[in-house]
């Protein structure tokens, strides 16, 4: 007997519920009104940035109160990034309908993407260590921000979730990563509903990072590709499938599965490797998934469909030849978020496949890092 | 649910105490102490000053398709710990390359030298005056990227950023993908070095020991930092009597749990929640289990956290439970990754690895530590606790693959 046919299948996953905090609008519907409109985010530059951040024009998050999410106490010394995650997550179990309580706290859960936490906190912290004669006379208060994991540790106390809270990290990844992670953790019973996705904010120490860094991801693609720097947060609450039919709340989307890989870019053809891994995940994923490639009718692209010779590009003229599917592409609207960039893309195609009248079944997200890492998903739209 | 049995047959450490999974053990026996003065970081200004760091770490004998000088730290320590597992599990990086084995690694800090770097040039020349091409390798994710960008690896690569419990986060992920059959082997385990942050951060918590790490005894002062990496190879069970390989430990299951209560203070309910979710993953009882390596970190705090949740999940009769940080001190992500090395090496070798510095132990604990010798033992199964800020809990188990073959 083939090994592999005595395994156990997995559960199946539902997108139930969206929260999103972007800059084109604060929650799902705002949201996918928006994105299906095409209304840009990208704005000058606002905010006391000390110093000016090293681009003119951002798409940020303007008009976002955190209050309105957690009141006023205790919010004294959160972060950005985590204000920004708490909001998205509150959202998405809204919109999904799900009440927690005592009873299912202990497997509801978090899994977030993050590049590199808030590196704001992580760097103000580290220098208040270098001005001070006493360099331990830090603020014991801002200590926990200072870990990579501290929005998903503080979505969970404020939400009062239990269940498994997991942090990845894998750069441009992260959001889309976080999804993939929560889709197997839901799958192999970890978990009964998860709240994933990414998480970025906007700060001097991430633009100036950025660019001291060439991150071609960040801020020089920005001058390249016409892609600014964006921020915000995209966050999908994904349960068991029958458990989300039982209580009759509407499916979102099956995310039927996800793939990723990577393909090294030392050496000559660097791009053409990367996009035939790329290529080779997608056709894997959707084999395995049992669905044509020709069904598939639309694309949630990492980066912007007019370069033509980016990893996405090719690996999409590799795949799917000249039947290319509808090509969506959020980060012209919201920016490069970076860690939250993959959470968008699905958030994006979700909203796309949901439109009144659109034809498509069937829907990718794809993410290629520059670094060689690339990672794809499925998923079916429901009901 | 049925999945394919998966074992370690390669364990990479890189410690304080000892470079190599031979090194590595005869420390644990010997109970060696790998606590120093910190030389990686400036110190001035602070009244203590010790940790456990890597000394007579060759980079440029590790690194080897890559350059080490455009990396950061943290990713030469995975890469060393990754090349360590492949050569102790007699395989041939040669044969590695163009392979879907993944990467997954767990860290606290990252890349925390180019971060305190970049501190450095903004407090000296202001964000915008200096040149930091470095902070390309910043993000954390870079260190799993580089153990794949080294060995030309092409499965899934993922840095796990689960602060102090990174290490069991990266290898119970490991174990999902080889045992539903995603990946066929995998380099698994965690990485941090020693981060000036970290070390001002808990001793203005009042969290650092002024010499020693000196978990459940009732004397003891604090935590130690340290730094390292511990890198595990797993492979499905039947790809590795195929091979003949050797084989440490068969890895049972792993549990998680969030606090949802406090960023910094461990809760023991949810503790032992993960602890039970383990347990039963494995498919075992709390009885079964023969010896209990403590997340351990020498703070009061912990320690009686800590044993309260395993008197919770052993209803009073703990197995011996003891300290690999009062050696090497809290090696952060890395933490949870070299403590299952040595559960592995305990079940494979048959003894229990001491806590050392012990003098007096906490009756409040009321914990057997295994005093300051290691101790000859049969260890069929091993749990490997962590816990975290953010109160992210992970658990793992290990057995010893003879015994829960025969259990079958």
């Amino acid at each position: 007997m083939d090994v592999a046919s005595a395994l156990s299948p997995l559960r199946r996953v539902a997108v139930t519920g969206c929260g999103v905090v972007s800059p084109i609008g604060i929650g799902r519907e705002a949201f996918a009104q928006a994105f299906l409109k095409g209304e840009c985010g990208l704005r000058p530059v606002v905010g006391d940035y000390v110093p000016p951040l090293p681009c003119m024009l951002a798409s940020q998050v303007v008009d976002f109160d955190v209050t309105r999410w957690l009141g006023k106490k205790g919010t004294r010394f959160l972060d950005r990034s985590t204000m920004l995650a708490i909001a998205a997550a509150d959202l998405a179990l809204k919109d999904g309908g799900l009440a927690v309580d005592e009873a299912n706290a202990g497997r509801i859960g978090v899994v977030l993407g993050t590049a590199m936490g808030s590196l704001k906190s992580i760097s103000d912290f580290g220098r208040e260590t270098l001005l001070y004669d006493r360099p331990f006379l830090v603020n014991p208060m801002l200590f926990p921000n200072t870990v990579l994991n501290s929005a998903a540790g503080q979505v969970a106390i404020w939400l009062k979730l239990r269940g498994i809270n997991t942090t990845v990290s894998n750069g441009q990844l992260s959001g889309l990563m976080a999804v993939s992670y929560a889709g197997r953790a839901i799958g192999l019973e970890y978990a009964d509903a998860l709240l994933a996705g990414g998480v970025e904010e906007l700060s001097e120490q991430l633009a100036w990072g950025a660019h001291h860094g060439g991150n071609r991801e960040f801020l020089e693609s920005a001058r390249e590709e016409d892609v600014y720097p964006g921020e915000g947060a995209s966050i999908l609450l994904v349960e068991e499938l029958q458990a989300a039919r039982d209580r009759g709340h509407p499916v979102i989307a099956e995310l039927l599965g996800c793939e990723s890989g990577f393909y090294c870019r030392t050496g000559g053809d660097g791009v053409a490797a990367q996009a035939r891994g790329l290529a080779s995940c997608l056709i894997r994923l959707v084999r395995a998934c049992e669905v044509s490639l020709e069904e598939v009718g639309a694309l949630s692209a990492g980066s912007p469909s007019e370069v033509a010779d980016s990893v996405e590009s090719l690996a999409i003229e590799m795949a799917f030849g000249d039947r290319r599917p509808t090509r969506l592409d959020v980060k012209a609207l919201i920016g490069e978020c970076y860690s939250a960039a993959g959470a968008f893309q699905c958030v994006a195609l979700l909203a796309h496949l949901g439109r009144p009248g659109c034809s498509h079944r069937y829907g990718l997200v794809t993410s290629a890092g520059k670094d060689g890492a690339v990672a794809c998903a499925l998923f079916e739209r429901g009901d | 649910m049925r999945r394919h049995r998966v074992v370690i047959t390669g364990l990479g450490v890189v410690s304080s105490i000892g470079i190599g999974a031979r090194a590595f053990c005869e420390a644990l026996r010997a109970g060696k102490s790998g606590i120093t003065e910190i030389t990686s970081f400036d110190t001035t200004g602070f009244p203590f000053r010790r940790a456990g760091e890597i000394r007579e770490f060759d980079h440029r004998h590790w690194v080897r398709r890559l350059d080490p000088a455009s990396i950061g730290k943290t990713s030469q320590l995975a890469i060393a710990a990754s090349r360590l597992a492949l050569e102790d599990a007699r395989i041939d990086p040669a044969d590695t390359e163009g392979s879907r084995c993944g990467v997954s690694v767990g860290t606290t800090d990252g890349e925390t030298l180019l971060i305190e770097r970049f501190n450095e040039d903004w407090v000296r020349h202001g964000l915008e005056g200096f040149h930091g091409r470095y902070m390309a390798e910043a993000p954390a994710g870079r260190i799993a990227v580089n153990v794949a960008r080294d060995l030309g690896l092409e499965g899934e690569v993922n840095t796990f950023a689960t602060a102090c419990a990174a290490g069991n986060y990266a290898i119970g992920h490991a174990y999902d993908l080889v045992s539903t059959g995603e990946a066929p082997f995998m380099l698994c385990g965690g990485a941090d070095s020693l981060s000036r942050k970290t070390f001002a951060g808990f001793f203005r918590l009042n969290a650092i020991a002024p010499l020693v790490c000196q978990p459940f005894d009732r004397n003891r002062q604090g935590l130690l930092t340290g730094e390292g990496a511990g890198m595990l190879l797993v492979e499905r069970r039947e790809d590795a009597i195929l091979r003949r390989a050797r084989i440490y430990a068969e890895v049972l299951g792993y549990g998680l749990s969030c606090d949802g209560v406090h960023m910094t203070s461990p809760d023991r309910d949810s503790i032992a929640t993960a602890m039970r979710r383990a347990i039963h993953q494995a498919g075992l009882r709390p009885a079964d289990v023969s010896y209990v390596c403590a997340h351990g970190t020498g703070t009061r705090l912990n320690d009686l956290t800590e044993a309260a949740a395993i008197h919770q999940v052993f209803e009073g009769s703990p197995p011996p439970v003891s300290s690999v940080k009062s050696m090497i001190g809290h090696t952060m992500g890395a933490a949870s990754a070299i403590a299952a090395s040595a559960c592995a090496l305990a079940i494979y070798e048959g003894f229990l690895p001491p806590t050392i510095n012990s003098v007096e132990p906490d009756p409040e604990c009321a914990l057997d530590c295994v005093p300051n010798r290691a101790r000859d033992a049969e260890v069929n199964v091993a749990q490997n606790n962590s816990f975290a800020f953010g109160g992210n809990n992970a658990i793992l188990v290990l057995g010893r693959e003879e015994w829960t073959s025969h259990r079958l």
